[in-house]
C-alpha cells in the first residue's frame, strides 16, 4: 500500500474517532438538583450562613469531597422525623442524594476557608435565586479568581495551581477559525484579560524578535527563543512543536510567500532567513538554499528595455522575500551591483 | 550613563527583595538531543541543555519581574557556551496614584514593528475607560545579553498609544512608534568614476520605521462586531498596512468571520532597499471563516484564504477538528505560494487526575514550493508523556520522528523538569 493511502486512511480512522467520542461521550450527569429537592438559596440566605448547610465545603480540601447538604444538615432546622413534612423539601418517590458536579478543577475550600475568605466572594448571586445553577455567577468564573491569582498579590497564577491538567486548556473563544491572526484586536482592547492565562512570558513564546537577531541555528549558532511559560507544563513547551512543526523548514517558503503567516511577528527576517539562505550554511538541508527561481534562465537580464528578467517582476510582487535574504547587516546586498541609486 | 542605569536597576532589586511579600516563579531544566547533517556524510551530535527561570518578587503593587535562560551544550564545546539570555528584568510599579503603572528595565513590547523586548521604561496612565501608554527605550543586544545598546541614539524605539472604550460598545485607539535600527559599518569595494576599484568604508545611518495606528472597533450586538486598523508610515507618506475584520454569530454556538487586509512591504526607512520602494507593489488577502460547536466535546472550523499579488494570487484552505483531548487539522495551498496538502494531529490525554498526560503529535505534507518546482512529502510524529507527581513539580519525555527528502528516518529526544512555586514571605 502507498503511503499516501496509508496516511489517508489513518487520517479518516481519525476523524472518525473524534466525531464518534464526541457524540457518545456523555460529558456528565445532565439531572439538575431542582428536579430532586425543593430549596430556595434566596429564602435560606436570609435565615443563615452558607456553613450550616453547606458543612463538608469548609472542611473540604479537594472538590470530591462532600460538598452538597447532607440530611443531617438540613436536620439541624428541620424536623427530618415528621413524615407529614416531607413534600416541603421532597417531591413524591424522590430519594436520592444531590448531584455533586464533578470537576477538573484542584481546589481546596478549606484553605480558602483559613485565608477568611467569603463564600460569597466567588460564589456570586446566589441570595437572588433559587438553585445555584441559575445564577450565571454562582459557579466562580476564572476571572474570579484572578483577583487574588495574578502573582502579583498573594496566589500564584500557575495552570498547574488549579488545572488538573494543562495539556488542553483552550478557552472556547479560542476554538475560532482564523484566532492566530485575529487575537491582536482583542488583545488590544483595555478591558482585554490575556493576562489571567499569558502573562509577559508566555507571549515572548511567538513575540520574540528582538532587534539585530544574529541567531542563525546553525550548527555552531543556535537560535533558542524559549522562555518559561506560565501556560504550558507538557511536551508543547518546546517552540518547535508548539509554534511550527518538526518539518517546518521546509514547507515554511509556502506560508511566507502565501502571507499566511507574517513572520516579521516573530523574526527579524533581515538576519534570521539569511543564516540558512546564504551560500556559507554550516547545514546541508539548508547551506545556500537559493530559491529554484533564482536557478532558471531569464532570472536576470541586463540593459535597458529588457525589463530586468524575472527577479524584476518577483520583486516588485514581493520584495520582501528579497529582503529577507540580500538586506545583510555589514555587507553591501547583491542588489547593489546593478541597481547603485541614493539611498533615501 | 548605561553604569548608573544597571546600578538604578540592582538598587532596586535590593530594595524589592528586602521587602517583598510574595516570592514566585518557575525553573525549567531540559535537554534536546539531535543529530544534524553537518554536509555530506558528515552528521554530529548535539545534547543541548536549557535551564529556564523567572522569578518574581511582589510586594503590594510593586514587583520585580525576571526570566533567564541559561543554555549550554552537554556533548560539544562551543565558544559561546554556556550562554545566560536575559528576557526580563524589569521592576513595576502598580496602581500609582490609583492610576498609573510604571515598568523600568528590560521588558516585553508587542507591536507589528517592535515585538519583542526593550530595555527602557514604559509608563500607562488609566482612568476610567481610557488608557496612554508610552515607552522609551533601546534595542536589546544579540543573545539578550545583560548589556545596554553601545549606540543609544541610533538604536532605540520610542511610542505612545492613546485608547479608549468610552463610548459603549465603541474601541479607538491611536498610537504612534519610532523604532530605530543601528546600521553596520562596513568596507565594501566599490567603483570610482573611472572605474577604478576602490575599498570604502561604509556607514549609514539608523534605518527606523515611524508608523502611525489607528483602531477602530464597534460591537453591534452580541452577535456582530467589527474590529479595523490602519498602519501609516509617515516616512513615505501612506498607509502601510489596512486590516479590517467583522465576526458574526448567525445561530447559536456558530461563528463566522471575514478578514481583511492590505500590506504595502515592510522595509526599513534608510535601509539599502527604499530605493525600490516607488515600484513594489502591495498585497491584500480576504480570509473567511467558520466556527462550529457541535456540544461541549467538539469544535469543527473551516477556512479559506485568497490573497492576490501583482499579476499573480494564491488560495488557502483549512478545516478542523478541536476535541478536549486534541485537534485535527487540513490544509491545502494552492497557486503562487506554492502547492501543500498537510494533515496535522495533535492530542494529549490526561489520565489519572493528571498525574500522567501522554501527548501524540503527526504532521504530514505533499508540497510544492512552486509550479515548476518537485513534490516532496515531509512527515514528524511526537510521542511522548508528561508526569506530575505533584502539582509544583512535572517530568515531560518526547520522542520525535521526522523523514523528508535531507532527514531520512531522523529521531531526537526532549527531556525536560518543570517546577514552579510560589512562597508567601509574611514579613509584612
Amino acid at each position: 500500500m502507498k503511503m499516501k493511502h496509508f496516511y489517508s486512511i489513518l487520517t479518516i480512522g481519525i476523524i472518525g474517532f473524534l466525531f464518534f467520542t464526541a457524540f457518545t461521550t456523555v460529558p456528565f450527569d445532565k439531572k439538575y438538583n431542582k428536579e430532586i429537592i425543593k430549596f430556595s438559596h434566596q429564602f435560606h440566605s436570609e435565615l443563615t450562613d452558607c456553613e450550616s448547610c453547606h458543612s463538608g465545603a469548609a472542611k473540604a480540601e479537594n472538590l470530591k469531597s462532600p460538598l452538597l447538604p447532607t440530611k443531617d444538615d438540613c436536620a439541624t432546622c428541620h424536623d427530618v422525623q415528621d413524615t407529614d413534612a416531607c413534600s416541603k423539601c421532597h417531591y413524591e418517590d424522590v430519594n436520592e442524594p444531590l448531584v455533586q458536579k464533578k470537576s477538573q478543577i484542584i481546589f481546596n475550600h478549606a484553605f480558602h476557608k483559613e485565608q477568611e475568605l467569603q463564600c460569597t466572594s466567588c460564589h456570586l448571586g446566589l441570595d437572588k435565586v433559587d438553585y445555584s445553577f441559575e445564577s450565571p455567577n454562582s459557579k466562580p468564573t476564572m476571572k474570579s479568581c484572578y483577583n487574588c491569582h495574578n502573582e502579583k498579590k498573594v496566589a500564584t497564577n500557575s495552570c498547574e495551581a488549579c488545572h488538573v491538567s494543562t495539556a488542553n486548556l483552550l478557552p472556547n473563544d479560542h476554538k475560532k477559525s482564523n484566532f492566530t491572526t485575529l487575537h491582536k484586536f482583542a488583545a488590544s482592547k483595555t478591558n482585554a484579560d490575556c493576562m489571567m492565562c499569558h502573562d509577559n512570558n508566555s507571549c515572548s513564546t511567538c513575540h520574540v524578535g528582538t532587534t539585530m537577531l544574529t541567531e542563525k541555528n546553525t550548527a555552531s549558532d543556535f537560535y533558542q527563543p524559549n522562555v518559561p511559560s506560565n501556560f504550558i507544563d507538557g511536551a508543547k513547551q518546546q517552540q518547535v512543536t508548539r509554534v511550527h512543526d518538526l518539518n517546518y523548514r521546509f514547507t515554511h517558503g509556502i506560508d511566507l510567500k502565501g502571507k499566511t503567516k507574517e513572520c516579521q511577528s516573530c523574526h527579524q527576517v533581515e538576519e534570521f532567513c539569511v543564516s540558512c539562505h546564504g551560500l556559507t550554511g554550516g547545514d546541508i538541508s539548508l547551506g545556500g538554499a537559493m530559491p529554484s527561481s533564482h536557478l532558471k534562465p531569464g532570472f536576470v537580464t541586463f540593459g535597458k528595455g529588457s525589463g530586468g528578467g524575472e527577479h524584476a517582476k518577483l520583486g516588485r510582487r514581493d520584495i520582501e522575500r528579497c529582503i529577507s535574504c540580500h538586506d545583510v547587516q555589514g555587507q553591501d546586498p547583491t542588489c547593489i551591483t546593478c541597481h547603485n541609486e541614493k539611498i533615501k | 550613563m548605561k553604569i548608573k542605569l544597571i546600578f538604578a536597576l540592582l538598587s532596586l532589586v535590593f530594595l524589592t527583595s528586602s521587602f517583598a511579600q510574595t516570592f514566585n516563579g518557575r525553573i525549567s531544566s531540559s535537554v534536546y538531543g539531535f543529530e544534524r547533517a553537518e554536509a555530506q556524510g558528515v552528521e554530529n551530535q548535539y545534547l543541548r541543555s536549557f535551564q529556564m527561570v523567572n522569578l518574581n518578587l511582589n510586594q503590594n503593587n510593586v514587583s520585580l519581574r525576571t526570566a533567564f535562560n541559561f543554555e549550554k551544550d552537554l556533548l560539544k564545546k562551543f565558544d559561546y557556551d554556556p550562554r545566560v539570555r536575559v528576557y526580563n528584568l524589569y521592576f513595576e510599579a502598580r496602581n500609582l496614584f490609583d492610576f498609573a503603572t510604571l515598568k523600568i528595565g528590560r521588558q516585553p513590547l508587542f507591536h507589528s514593528v517592535a515585538s519583542g523586548i526593550f530595555d527602557g521604561a514604559a509608563l500607562e496612565l488609566k482612568y476610567e475607560n481610557f488608557k496612554l501608554s508610552t515607552y522609551y527605550g533601546g534595542n536589546v543586544p544579540a543573545y539578550q545579553k545583560l548589556k545596554m545598546t553601545d549606540k543609544f541614539s541610533e538604536d532605540y524605539l520610542f511610542g505612545l498609544k492613546f485608547a479608549t472604550s468610552a463610548i459603549e460598545n465603541l474601541h479607538f485607539a491611536l498610537g504612534y512608534i519610532n523604532k530605530n535600527f543601528k546600521q553596520e559599518e562596513y568596507s565594501a569595494v566599490r567603483l570610482d568614476d573611472l572605474f577604478n576599484a576602490d575599498t570604502l568604508l561604509i556607514k549609514r545611518g539608523a534605518s527606523q520605521f515611524k508608523l502611525l495606528s489607528a483602531e477602530l472597533g464597534y460591537e453591534f450586538t452580541d452577535n456582530l462586531s467589527v474590529d479595523t486598523r490602519l498602519d501609516y508610515d509617515l516616512n513615505y507618506k501612506k498607509p502601510t498596512k489596512i486590516e479590517a475584520t467583522a465576526s458574526f454569530n448567525p445561530m447559536k454556538n456558530m461563528g463566522l468571520n471575514l478578514y481583511y487586509n492590505m500590506r504595502e512591504p515592510l522595509i526599513r526607512y534608510n535601509s539599502y532597499f527604499t530605493i525600490f520602494e516607488a515600484a513594489v507593489e502591495n498585497s491584500q488577502e480576504v480570509e473567511a471563516g467558520v466556527d462550529y460547536r457541535f456540544n461541549s466535546f467538539l469544535t469543527a472550523i473551516g477556512k479559506f484564504g485568497y490573497v492576490t499579488y501583482k499579476d499573480e494570487n494564491s488560495t488557502r484552505i483549512t478545516a478542523g477538528l478541536i476535541i478536549p483531548f486534541g485537534t485535527i487539522t487540513y490544509r491545502k495551498s494552492l497557486g503562487y505560494a506554492g502547492e501543500i496538502d498537510n494533515v496535522s494531529l495533535y492530542s494529549a490525554y490526561p489520565l489519572f487526575c493528571g498525574l500522567v498526560t501522554p501527548s501524540l503529535g503527526l504532521s504530514y505534507s505533499g508540497y510544492k514550493l512552486s509550479a515548476s518546482d518537485e513534490k516532496n512529502n515531509v512527515l514528524s510524529l511526537l510521542a511522548g508523556f508528561n508526569y506530575r507527581p505533584w502539582r509544583i513539580l512535572s517530568f515531560d519525555l518526547q520522542g520525535q520522528y521526522m523523514n523528508n527528502k535531507i532527514y531520512k528516518n531522523d529521531y531526537r529526544l526532549f527531556f525536560k523538569i518543570n517546577y514552579w512555586f510560589n512562597t508567601n514571605l509574611g514579613l509584612m
